[in-house]
């Protein structure tokens, strides 16, 4: 069954896709959550396209060394968001706003 | 010999453990883990300069699918530098968080945090692999994050979310660049992507790498985040972040272009590096002086001191990085001068902070008014950025003349 286009050059595509999505997200916006969101999407593009990609060789099995470092990077990702999360919380409480200072004024987002 | 490998990069994780099970003895673990570190990384030091090859893969697995930690001469010479600096921190650190009273959260927290800190910066400088240089680096990002976020106030954690962002943006930079590489080479080891035959997309990765470690190293235009984070920092903890996670990002880059890609380094990468490093020295010089407080006149240093570690591209590149076969032996020598200046910044910052307990105050008008006898204090700062005024880059011009 030929394909109008490879699943692998899909998968990379949408995976920039999805980076472009997050790197837009995270110029624009002013609320520290969405930014983290926006990083964690450019994150899950940065991986879609680890999937994607091909070593030199032709595999007929799988090659781990792809979804190791996927799921170390998901490991790391997690972390950082959690830290953020947190952070973000105690700035919140001490504050009183969601937002950096220097963003205070920007629009409402 | 892969023990020592083992207890530079172990030795303080298990400090960091067993500082935060016993919390009223964080102090002692984190002296212990000084000494057994000098002696680790001096007997390190001995072996490598006797040219004995220490390389570890870790579990026994080899590249691509496990870890090889190796120490050569740059990774010496930064461990040595990041151990000596430790010892001061730690040192500072134990009259500054003295246990007094009731226990503070800076108190139980800065121990666990630093030597966390100084667990990823060694494996910063003994890792081979691309994919576990951005591990280490995120590492450092969340302790060094975490020691900015300390003190709970509005300021420091509105600084510590700053530097948590731009960190972010630079790691995520840096593992797009990783990914391109290994989506048209299929390695990631430092050695083997030297050796690779070259692609349209190499640049644009380098590029991309370059920019996050830019962020992460507070590169001229990307270090809006360092003054507000330094300043709202602890000192001992201002002392690390300055004096090491920044040159920590600087070997990564390195390690990057002097030996992973020195082909793609036309004339115009040192000129633009060089020229990004001379706007920052002059920037960080201007703001400097216009600071009020002492800390951040140390941070904007900081930034100028930064923009002088990347003269290393036009000194040491000249016309074609990649002529200059010998620069793995003369890159150790100009990185240890360039390393030199994280003692002063940490004497800076033991210096401020010995002194701003007394006075309770960081201001430069405040020290005016000191009385004689604290006077030595206020020289023990000024006396070690001055050794790096007429400091010429010697180490740095004779790869010109020698080739």
């Amino acid at each position: 069954m030929s394909r109008v286009i490879e699943s692998a050059t899909l998968f990379g595509l949408c995976g920039a896709a999805l980076v472009g999505v997050g790197f837009y997200g995270f110029a624009v916006h002013a609320n520290v959550l969405r930014r983290l969101l926006a990083f964690n999407g450019i994150g899950s593009g940065i991986f879609v396209m680890l999937g994607a990609a091909r070593t030199r060789a032709p595999q007929t099995t799988s090659d781990p060394v792809p979804q190791a470092l996927i799921i170390t990077g998901i490991v790391v990702a997690l972390s950082a968001t959690a830290l953020v999360v947190a952070l973000l919380v105690a700035y919140a409480r001490a504050s009183g706003t969601p937002r950096l200072p220097e963003d205070a004024g920007a629009d409402p987002e | 010999m892969s023990l020592l490998v083992a207890i530079i990069a172990v030795l303080p994780l298990v400090a960091a453990m067993l500082a935060t099970v016993f919390g009223r003895h964080g102090a002692m673990f984190a002296a212990a883990a000084v000494v057994g570190m000098l002696a680790a990384v001096i007997a390190l030091v001995v072996n490598v300069a006797r040219g004995v090859v220490v390389t570890v893969e870790v579990g026994g697995w080899s590249a691509p699918l496990g870890i090889t930690l190796q120490a050569d001469g740059l990774a010496c010479v930064f461990l040595a530098m990041t151990a000596f600096v430790m010892a001061g921190v730690v040192a500072q650190g134990r009259i500054h968080f003295a246990n007094t009273g009731p226990e503070a959260r800076a108190t139980w927290a800065f121990w666990p945090l630093a030597m966390l800190l100084w667990t990823a910066l060694n494996v910063v400088f003994l890792s081979r692999d691309l994919f576990n240089l951005y591990v280490g680096l995120e590492f450092i990002s969340l302790a060094a994050v975490a020691l900015v976020a300390i003190e709970e106030k509005s300021e420091t954690l509105a600084a510590a979310l700053r530097y948590m962002l731009t960190a972010l943006l630079g790691s995520l930079l840096y593992l797009l660049g990783t990914v391109l590489l290994y989506s048209a080479h299929g390695v990631l080891d430092i050695g083997l992507i030297a050796g690779r035959t070259p692609v349209q997309t190499d640049l644009l990765a380098v590029a991309l790498m370059t920019a996050g470690i830019a962020a992460k190293m507070a590169l001229f235009a990307f270090h809006a985040w360092l003054p507000p984070a330094h300043s709202g920092a602890p000192a001992p903890a201002s002392a690390m972040l300055s004096a090491l996670v920044l040159k920590t990002a600087f070997v990564i880059l390195i390690r990057l272009w002097f030996e992973a890609v020195p082909d793609l380094a036309s004339t115009a990468i040192p000129i633009l590096l060089g020229s990004i490093g001379a706007a920052a020295i002059l920037h960080g010089g201007v703001m400097a002086l216009r600071q009020d407080r002492l800390k951040l006149v140390i941070a904007y240093s900081t930034v100028a001191q930064i923009g002088y570690l990347l003269l290393i591209f036009p000194l040491a590149g000249g016309v074609n990085l990649r002529r200059n076969r010998g620069l793995r032996a003369h890159g150790p020598a100009q990185c240890s001068m360039r390393s030199v200046t994280g003692l002063p910044k940490l004497r800076c910052s033991c210096a401020q902070g010995f002194g701003s307990p007394r006075s309770a105050t960081t201001d430069l008008k405040g020290c005016a008014d000191r009385r004689a006898r604290r006077r030595w204090r206020c020289l023990h700062s000024g006396w070690p950025p001055s050794r790096s005024w007429g400091c010429r880059p010697r180490a740095g011009s004779s790869p010109k003349t020698c080739y």
